[in-house]
């Protein structure tokens, strides 16, 4: 983390690539997995995958804080000097809604297996706490709420990793490659 | 005719023939009963609900033209008026919990059937019989709900009722007994027995226990379903019941 201190404007450093990957590789699984799941019927089979999807998500969610902590004690690379303003603002932007929803998409989760009646005990040995009283109705609409950040998220990973793909294939500039893993940005200019 | 509700007013006894159905011998054989046969309580619905299906109606139908005879025959054990008798359903609860994937479960009968005798000054002479449908077992999901019914699980069709006879009351001192009798479910009978807690509050009297089965003893749950890994073997069955005279 230090490195990322000495030279804050040239890379991500290792902390935050292996973050981002990681939690990019879980967050596709767990999208997958949640689709496959949701259409099954009832089995054991089901259930275990239930409860396995609730505790990758809490892990998930857990690890978004630490890449919070990461974010606020970093400062990240500065975006090509190319871009223009608005290109800018809208990278800022999708990176502010993508850090959103890596909190709000294990709330909602949370949330809706409270609501739902079904509480989340991590790994089954440590019971979370419920935040809401069993609720029919409201387990229903938090349902659709889990589901409608999910298709936000990947509407807009989407257009992150597309927009990563520009910036290397087009624009030739390093913004794909200071955060793909193996090359050290300690290295580079 | 009034000397009949003796010890308890006329308003609080909303149908006196109905309270004799309910009083009717069961047969013996649960599985054999027809669905909805005794007086069901729905808690949801805040009291006896008659029409649960058809052959509930014609069963109450013939069992009204009985009433008169058993109005005779019955008269004399009405007349103490000291036994707890009557369920309330909207304040009374038949609940079961359980493990799955170590996540604490809890589901409850929507419906249940009491018949009891309970005279607080010959506790041991009580008696207490149970029926629950199967139908009206709630699990707290409807994907499970719509599950239960089947083969694997409590294969209502052919065992419609969970049937509960109570053979032996022990006092255990205080106001503490310990309920004894066969539990049958899905055609399975064993022995179980529960300490009661009984609490009388003016014209209530409030009984609560509860007690642990296992579901593989009843078969419940097979095939897939018989890992306990998944579904956990212990069931805890909580009751709380208020009655009135
Ligand atoms: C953090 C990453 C997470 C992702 C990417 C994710 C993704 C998904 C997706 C795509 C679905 C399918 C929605 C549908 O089509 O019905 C789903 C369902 C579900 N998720 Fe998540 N989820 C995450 C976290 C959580 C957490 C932390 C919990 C609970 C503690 C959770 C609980 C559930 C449940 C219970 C369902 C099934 C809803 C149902 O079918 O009734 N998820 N998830
Ligand atoms: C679930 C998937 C993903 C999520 C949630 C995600 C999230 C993020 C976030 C929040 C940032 C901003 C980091 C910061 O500056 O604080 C970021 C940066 C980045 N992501 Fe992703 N990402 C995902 C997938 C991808 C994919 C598939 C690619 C490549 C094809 C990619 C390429 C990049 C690149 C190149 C950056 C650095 C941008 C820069 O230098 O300013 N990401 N990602």
């Amino acid at each position: 983390m230090t490195s990322g201190a000495q030279s804050p404007n040239t890379h991500y450093t290792a902390t935050a690539k292996g973050l981002h990957w990681f939690m990019a590789l879980g967050l596709i699984g767990l999208f997958a997995l949640g689709l496959y799941m949701a259409d099954l019927h009832l089995s054991p089979w089901k259930l275990k995958l239930y409860s396995w999807h609730k505790w990758a998500g809490v892990s998930l969610f857990l690890l978004a804080l630490v890449r919070l902590f990461w974010r606020l004690t970093h400062r990240p690379p500065e975006l090509p000097g190319h871009m223009r303003f608005l290109e800018r603002w809208l990278a800022h932007l999708g990176h502010a809604v993508l850090y959103l929803l890596l909190f709000a998409i294990p709330l909602s989760g949370w949330l809706m297996s409270s609501a739902k009646g079904v509480q989340t005990v991590y790994f089954g040995l440590w019971p979370i706490p419920d935040l809401l009283p069993k609720d029919k109705v409201l387990g229903d609409t938090l349902h659709e709420v889990h589901e409608t950040l999910n298709w936000i998220l990947a509407l807009v990973v989407s257009g992150h990793a597309l927009v990563a793909l520009k910036h290397h294939f087009v624009d030739h500039d390093a913004v794909l490659r200071r955060m793909l893993p193996g090359i050290s940005g300690k290295n580079q200019g | 005719m009034d000397s009949i509700y003796r010890g308890y007013p006329r308003q609080s006894v909303p149908n006196p023939l109905q309270r004799l159905v309910n009083r009717a011998q069961a047969p013996t054989h649960p599985e054999t009963r027809p669905a909805g046969m005794l007086p069901l309580a729905n808690p949801n619905h805040g009291g006896y609900n008659p029409v649960r299906n058809l052959s509930h109606r014609v069963w109450s139908k013939s069992a009204l033209g009985l009433a008169g005879l058993l109005w005779v025959s019955f008269w004399p054990e009405w007349s103490a008026a000291t036994e707890f008798n009557t369920l309330q359903p909207a304040q009374s609860t038949l609940l079961f919990a359980y493990k799955q994937m170590n996540v604490p479960m809890e589901g409850r009968f929507k419906t249940f059937g009491i018949h009891l005798h309970f005279d607080p000054a010959k506790p041991a002479q009580g008696k207490a019989v149970l029926d629950a449908p199967i139908a009206s077992l709630d699990t707290g999901s409807d994907e499970a709900n719509d599950e239960v019914g089947n083969a694997a699980w409590f294969n209502s069709k052919k065992y419609p009722m969970a049937h509960f006879e109570s053979t032996t009351i022990q006092p255990l001192g205080g106001n503490r007994y310990e309920v004894s009798g066969p539990l049958t479910i899905k055609g399975h009978t064993r022995l179980v027995s529960t300490p009661v807690t009984v609490v009388i509050q003016g014209n209530r009297a409030v009984f609560d226990g509860s007690f642990a089965i296992r579901r593989a003893d009843f078969s419940v749950g097979e095939g897939t379903w018989a890992d306990f890994g998944t579904v956990a073997n212990d069931i805890q069955i909580k009751f709380h019941l208020v009655t009135t005279p």
